[in-house]
Parts: structure tokens; sequence; C-alpha cells
């Protein structure tokens, strides 16, 4: 009699144990630095980096942490309303890894560029995904985006939703006037560096279309110029970030020979979020900048976010 | 005739350092008639380019002549007084105090709203610095060894530049930012520096010829110009008012560049002697001709790219004052 | 009226008090009693306590006191009050190594780093010792003679970073005093404390001998040139290993002498270890403070030494104008 009762528990035992193989997916991949092993999809994750938050967004996951330099208004506004909250592990440049081991997290995103010094210590805590960031273009981040959609477990979902972004890319190329020449710098107080042609901005906006003067052969992503070498350049059209108000550009525009520029003749001088298009980075990001650029190359505003 | 001669040489390649820098090393192609258009007619006749001449090249070129005219003249003032050869305002902590005050004034953490306000702090910084260093360094009393003041200006440079580091680490945490503080540059000078500078160096050059016959005599030593009716603490109050105004008005202008209060008068005195009433005038020519050399190396050096002028005369500089430790002590 | 070497054990117990709050203190507060447990447990996953805030504290200890013993026999060799390692070109010789580092070879191990400003710190040493070859020994102008080669060294890295905007971060971080990421890996590096601390302190009796002058040194049968030069290489050693682990941490040189002698008075035997925990105390100190004032981001300690260092100068200026 006890073993026919035992059998039905036994039964449920036999199919729980099995259910919980099957549903166990290992995750491997390779980040270009180390090969990774996630023993499932990860539930808890922490990115150190805005364009991994952004990837993270494109796929509808809440990080349990990440690096946002203290101030999450910094971060995409899109990318904040698809996330959500998430606790922050402190600066981008210097993370703090009792944060993050306090998170228990079960998978990290870490910059290639600044993260390396702590590889082995975030190893140790969880499986680490090793991935540019800074200094990375817009083909380079969608790439990045498809290994921590793979990490994820969401590959498909990634691969998808990177399709849209195709082609939304591509709808909104088709809207724009050919061949416009569009520059786009960030302005501090006493400086004003140019993103170019290889920079993320300069990247997602020659994707739709657009062409990006370049200040030198071989010129850096960013590079700082004067007014003189801005003049040089003189593009269709000028956009500009403030990181800091007043900035150089505002006391180069009370000047005379801000007239001399033709963008400025012909009002094609617009305003962006100099969060937006150049510290975030990734898919949503790409999405926000040709919104912008659209907008303004119609005659419209971009989004700007206090 | 040998002071003549000196005044001639350095006056004629001011001129065409100033002459050069205002149609080389551009993105554009400017020719010396449009350097010509926009000096003389400013830029009216000649077209785009002799406008832009007018409007960016002139005032650079006559920015890094008052600034490289108030860095030579602050240098031989503070060398005049201290009787140090190696007073100078970059080694004495005083660029790097008005430094630490302009930090303050553009990060908006101590900023005094009224017009000005930016040349109030740099000059309350340096002088600070000055302060500090003067008072560690025991400036006063007849024993200090030669180097001590410059033991004591490092010390207090160093103290501010970490301080003015962990300003701009406050208010933003961007690395790129930091280093523009430390780097002075004439790359983004316009007309607004211009009339900043040319008041503060008119009144600064006038008061040091001014101060220049006592400085001969203190140099004979402070017992011989008190019996000759020097007020010695007059006077150090007026070099020091003087020269915060000149190191102030610059770094406001262009942010700290160093070495050319140490290089201009030191190169003089190998063929004037001590004569402060030369020194002072050749220092601010000389200073000037330092600075426009250093602005047109700037541009030059990694073309089109600018490099900051500060750097270039720290590189000139440094060598220059290894050279001169050797012999000086 | 306290005896030296009861001072000497105050400031003992006060570094250990200061390193138990390093230890608790973080981005979160544990309590002492969690401290102990988590000590006696040396969990390798535990990244509060044993793998995180004591790999730190322990570094701060060896590298601020290395920083503190460097400057008291800097001090007493120049005899000037102002003198302190950090002028003698050997910090800015590692920054030097490091950037050329970053820039010629992006892809280096992290793991290099340290040797490399070594190198580059001992490379700044010997161009000092160059420049005074054949000139009889003035404490002020070696002094300045380290100056002119520190501002030289430094104005050319400068000029190297401002010329290559991208690897910006990476030198700059490598080029910032501070003790973010380190970990036991970086304790292997400080290792070498434990022999040359020992070294170092050895050198009381001679630098008691310089401090009495010159003649009463070489009476008294000192081989002066010797020690000098040997007292040197030893400071030079120290700071070397110290900036190559830790990044250039300015001001615990000059400072922690100066703390020292108001301390324990100006005999060598006491001075050395003294200006030692003192050193080690304030990196301590900046530590804690660089980690917790803003948590979870970072103040670096290179930056907080100076801001600790300001107040001290000011003190230091009011008593000498008295």
């Amino acid at each position: 009699m006890r073993m026919l009762r035992s059998i039905p528990t036994l039964a449920a035992c036999v199919l729980a144990f099995s259910s919980s193989l099957l549903s166990a997916a290992p995750i491997d991949l390779n980040d270009g630095q180390h090969a990774v092993h996630l023993p499932d999809a990860p539930k808890r994750v922490v990115v150190l980096e805005f364009s991994f938050l952004d990837s993270l967004a494109a796929v509808d996951v809440t990080p349990v942490g990440a690096a946002d330099d203290g101030d999450a208004n910094r971060v995409l506004p899109r990318v904040r309303q698809a996330i959500g909250q998430w606790q922050s592990v402190g600066l981008r440049s210097q993370p703090s890894i009792e944060e993050i081991a306090r998170l228990k997290p079960d998978l990290i995103v870490a910059d290639l560029n600044r993260h390396q010094a702590l590889y082995s210590d975030l190893a140790s805590i969880a499986p680490t995904l090793l991935l540019p960031s800074r200094g990375e273009d817009y083909q380079g981040s969608l790439k990045s985006a498809e290994l921590i959609g793979k990490a994820l477990g969401k590959s498909a979902q990634m691969e998808a939703r990177i399709q849209k972004n195709r082609e939304n890319l591509k709808a909104i190329a088709q809207q724009i006037p050919a061949g416009a020449s569009v520059l786009f710098g960030v302005a501090r107080e006493d400086s004003f560096s140019v993103h170019g042609p290889d920079s993320y901005a300069g990247s997602v906006l020659e994707a739709i279309g657009l062409k990006v003067p370049s200040v030198r052969a071989n010129a850096a992503p960013t590079e700082f110029v004067s007014l003189e070498q801005l003049l040089a350049l003189d593009p269709g059209w000028l956009l500009v970030g403030h990181y800091r108000r007043p900035s150089i550009v505002d006391s180069w525009s009370k000047q005379p020979l801000w007239q001399v520029l033709g963008a400025v003749r012909n009002k094609h001088v617009a305003e962006v979020d100099g969060d937006s298009w150049a510290r975030n980075r990734g898919v949503l990001a790409s999405e926000q900048i040709a919104e912008d650029a659209l907008a303004i190359l119609k005659g419209g505003k971009a989004v700007l976010s206090q | 005739m040998q002071r003549s001669f000196a005044a001639v040489g350095i006056l004629l390649s001011g001129a065409g350092l100033f002459w050069l820098s205002l149609y080389s090393w551009s993105p554009f192609t400017l020719t010396a008639t449009d350097a010509w258009n926009g000096l003389v007619h400013q830029g009216r006749v000649g077209g785009n380019m002799a406008y832009i001449v007018a409007q960016l090249r002139v005032p650079r070129a006559v920015c890094a002549a008052l600034v490289g005219a108030c860095l030579g003249l602050a240098g031989a003032l503070m060398q005049g007084i201290t009787r140090n050869r190696l007073a100078s305002p970059s080694l004495f902590g005083v660029t790097a105090g008005a430094a630490l005050g302009l930090a303050l004034f553009s990060t908006g953490l101590v900023a005094p709203p009224f017009a000005g306000g930016a040349l109030l702090m740099t000059c309350l910084g340096g002088a600070l610095a000055w302060f500090t260093v003067f008072s560690l360094g025991g400036a006063w009393s007849p024993t200090t060894a030669q180097g001590r003041l410059v033991l004591a200006g490092v010390a207090v440079a160093a103290l501010c530049a970490a301080l003015t580091r962990l300003t701009v680490i406050l208010v933003e945490a961007q690395a790129q930012s930091v280093l523009n503080w430390l780097a002075g540059s004439l790359a983004n000078v316009g007309a607004a520096q211009v009339q900043l500078l040319w008041p503060c160096t008119l009144i600064g050059g006038l008061w040091a010829l001014w101060c220049a016959p006592r400085l001969n005599l203190i140099n004979l030593g402070e017992d011989a110009a008190r019996s000759l009716g020097v007020g010695i603490a007059s006077l150090r109050l007026q070099v020091f008012v003087a020269s915060l105004l000149l190191v102030g008005a610059s770094v406001c202008a262009v942010g700290p560049i160093g070495f050319v209060g140490l290089i201009a008068p030191n190169i003089l005195r190998q063929f004037l002697g001590n004569d402060y009433r030369w020194l002072i005038p050749l220092s601010a020519t000389l200073g000037a001709v330092i600075v426009l050399g250093a602005d047109l190396l700037s541009r030059a050096v990694a073309f089109p790219v600018e490099t900051p002028a500060g750097v270039v005369t720290a590189l000139i500089g440094a060598p220059f004052f290894l050279f001169l430790a050797r012999r000086a002590l | 009226m306290i005896r030296p070497r009861l001072r000497l054990w105050l400031l003992l117990g006060l570094l250990l008090l200061a390193t138990l709050v390093s230890l608790s203190a973080g981005t979160l507060w544990l309590t002492p009693h969690t401290v102990f447990e988590r000590l006696l447990a040396h969990d390798v996953l535990d990244f509060e306590v044993w793998n995180h805030r004591l790999p730190r504290s322990l570094i701060a200890i060896l590298a601020g006191a290395a920083f503190g013993l460097a400057g008291a026999i800097v001090q007493g060799v120049i005899r000037n009050p102002l003198a302190s390692p950090e002028i003698l070109g050997v910090t800015q010789g590692a920054g030097l190594a490091l950037t050329v580092a970053i820039i010629s070879w992006p892809h280096l191990p992290i793991a290099w780093l340290p040797l490399v400003a070594c190198l580059g710190g001992a490379g700044g040493a010997l161009l000092l010792a160059l420049y005074n070859t054949g000139v009889s020994f003035s404490g002020v102008r070696f002094a300045l003679s380290g100056v002119a080669i520190a501002v030289t060294l430094s104005s050319v890295t400068e000029f190297l970073i401002l010329s290559h905007p991208l690897d910006i971060n990476t030198a700059l971080l490598a080029l910032t005093g501070s003790l973010w990421s380190r970990n036991w890996h970086h304790v292997a590096l400080v290792l070498p404390f434990l022999v040359l601390i020992p070294v170092g302190l050895c050198l009381a009796k001679p630098l008691n001998l310089i401090a009495l002058g010159d003649e009463a040194a070489h009476s008294l049968g000192t081989a002066l040139s010797r020690t000098r030069w040997s007292a040197m290489a030893c400071a030079v050693l120290l700071t070397s290993l110290g900036v190559g682990v830790v990044g250039p941490i300015g001001f615990i040189g000059l400072v922690a002498p100066h703390m020292a002698r108001r301390l324990v008075g100006g005999h060598h035997q006491y001075l050395l270890p003294a200006a030692m925990l003192i050193g080690a105390l304030l990196l301590v100190l900046a530590d804690t403070l660089g980690r917790t004032l803003i948590a979870p981001s970072e103040i670096p300690a290179g930056v907080l030494t100076a801001v600790i260092g300001a107040p001290y100068f000011l003190w230091l200026l009011a008593r000498f104008r008295g």
C-alpha cells in the first residue's frame, strides 16, 4: 500500500526533474576576448555603459544595476521609459565593485575600453561580457547588441528589433533630401568637439544617407575644432549639443563671422541633446538621432530633454 | 649699442611672427594679400578670406602678443623683487592659483555675478597662491636659498592643480575637460579677450616701468636701497598688485601658459645685464615674440589639429629651465 | 609629556582603528562584528570585505607607508622642508612611461602597467642622477634639478596625451592616483615593500648625522656621499614601486614627515617610523573618504590627499610666519 501511494510522488519528482533539465538552456558565446558560459538565461543583469542599457531596452529587459555616472537623466529618455528603475553602481569609468557584487547578478556587461582592469573580479562574480562601447560606430553597436541579445537568451527578439531598426532608418532615409551635409558637434564652455564620420552619431547620420564632413584625413572619431576650422568645413547643417551653458557656440554666434557660415545664413543651425547624441549609443539611440535629424531637416525641432 | 640692437632685433622678429601668423597654417588658403586686407582694411575689402583674417587671425595674434607681454612683464617684476632668476608666474604657482580661480568661476562653484567676475576670481586665486608661496618660502628673509621659493611654488602649483581637478570632477565627471583647463590655448580667442587684455597690459606695463628704477636699486641690496630712500614694503605691494593683474588677465583670457615669464627675462639678461629699465619693456616684447611663436607652432605641429599653446611653451621652456637650473646655482 | 616611543604606539593604534573604519565603510556600512566575521571566513566571493576593502586597505597602508618613509628620507638628505619625492622626477617618469606604453601598445595587458611605471620611475631617477654628476651636492640644487626634470617629463606627457585623444581615458585613469580596482594581484606587487621598508628604517642613524650638518657628519666618519646616494636610491625605489601600483599620489611624501616631526621630534629613529605610520594613515583615510563621500561614485585618492594636504599647508604657513 505504501508503495502505491509513493508512486505519484515519485512520478511528480521525475517530471519536475526532467522539465527543469529541459528548460535550463545553457548559453555559450564568445565576446571577442573570452569564451563566456551562462548556465541559464540571466535574470539579474548589471551593465556598465549606456549603450548596453540601450541594448537591454531593445528587448525589454530591466537590469538590476547600471553604471550611470550617478545621474539617471543622462540616459536616453526612451531607454528610461522602456526599462524603468535600476540601482546605480557608480561612475562608468570607475564603477563600484561592492555595489555590483551586492546585486548578485548572473550576467555583467562591461566596457572593453574602461573595465579591463576589473575583468577578473567581475568574472568571479558572474559571467562577464567585455564589449567595445566608447569609440564605437553604428555598425559596431549593432554587433554588440546582437551579442547581448544572445547572452540574454533573446536572440530572436534582438534580431527582430535590429531588423526593425534597419527598416526605421531606411524609412527615414527615404524622407531625407539626398546628400545633405550635416555636422554634429558637442559644445562646452571653451571647446567645440566635432563628431566625424567614424564617430557614433556621424555613422548613424551616414546610415540615413547624410554626408558628414571629415576634419582631415585619418581624423579621430571626435576632434576639437576652432571657429576657423568650422568655417573651413562649412557644413550644410550644423547640429550642436550643449554640454554646458553658456557654451562656446553661444559666444561664437555673437560674432559677426558666424554669419559667414552657410548653415547660419540658411538658418540650418539647430540644437540637439548632447547626451542623447553623443553619450548614449545603441539601437534606440540611433533611432532618436535619426528622428531628430529628420525633424530638423524638415524645419522642426529635435527632442531636448532637461 | 648692444641694447639697441637687441631691442630692434626683438621688435623685428615680433613683427615678422605677427605677420606670419595672420595667414599661415590655416585650413583655408590665405595669402599675404588677404592678410594685408584683413589687417589694414579690417576685411571690408577683399572678400571672405580677408574677413576671416580680420575677425579671427588678427585678434588671435594681438591676443598672443598681449599675453606674452603680460607674462614677460610679470616674470621680470617677480625676478626683480625677489632677486631670484628663477622667479616666474608658473614656477611660483601664481598661474596655477589663477587657473584654480578660473575653474571655480567657470564651473559655477564660486561665481561672482557681476561683469569682470572672472578676472576677479583669477586675480584672487593668483593672489592666494602668491601669498602662500612667499610665506612658505620665506621670501623676504635675507638668508633664503634661491631654490626654496621654487620648491614652495612647485608644491603650491601641484596643490592648485589637484584642487582644479577636484572641482572639475565634482561638477562634471569628464576626463577631457580637466585637461582643457590645465593647458592654456589661444584657439578660441576673439575680440572679447583682446578687450580684456589690452587695458590690463597697458596699466601693468606702465606701472612696471615706473617701478623699474627702484627695482634696480633693490638689486644693489636691500639695505643700500633703503638708505637711498626706497620704500621696500610699498614697492613689494606695488609689484604684487601689478603682477597679479598681469597674470590674472592672461589666465582669464587664454588659460595657464607657463615658462614665458621665466625664459624672456633670463635670455635678455645675457645681453642687457640687470638694468630693469631695459629689462622690463624688452621682457614684454620678447614674451610677446615667444607666445606668437608658440601659437604658430601649436598650429603647425599636428596641422590641422591644434595643440594648446601652453603645451608648446612647456615643451620649449622645460629644457630651458633644466639648463638654467644647472647654471643658476 | 608623552614619550616618543609611546606616541609611535599611539599612531599604530590610530592606524589600526582607521583600517577598521575603512573595512567597515563603503557603499554599505558594516558593523565591526560583521567585518571580523568576514575576515575569518575569507570568502573569495565576498566583494565587500575580503576581496575588495581588505586588499585595498592593505595596499593603502603599504603604499602610504612607502610614500611617507620616502618623504622623510628625502627631506633628511636634502634638508629642506619643502622637498618631497614627487619633485624628483620619479612620479613624472612613471607617468611618461605609462603614457608611452598605453599609446604605443593599446592592447598591453593591464598587469604589465605597474612594471612599466616602475621602469619609468627608475628612468626619471637616472636622469636626475646624470644631471647631478660632476657637481658638488647641494640639497636645494638637487631638489631644483628634480623639479626641472619633473617639469620636462610632465610636459612631454601632456603633449602626448593631448595629441592622442582616443587613448585619453585609459591614460588618465592610469595617471590618476587611485586605489580603484586594486585587488589581491596588486597586493602581490607591493610585497617588495616588506623588504624595502626595513632597509629604509636602517637609514635612521646616518640621517641623524647628516642632520647635524655636513662638517659634523664628515668629522664623525660617515661616508657622506655614499650614504646620500643610497638613501636617495632607497627613496626612489619606494616611490617608484608605490607609483607603479597606485599611480601618482602626491602630498603624502610632503606632509607626512612634517606631521611626524611635530609629533615625535627630529630623531630619525622615531621620525622615520612615525612618517611611515602617518603616511599609511593619510592614504587609508583618503581612500575611505573617496569611496564613501559620493558613493557609489568614487573620488580618486590622489585628489583627496591634496585636499587633506591643503589645510595642513595653511597651518604650516601660519607656523612659518611666527
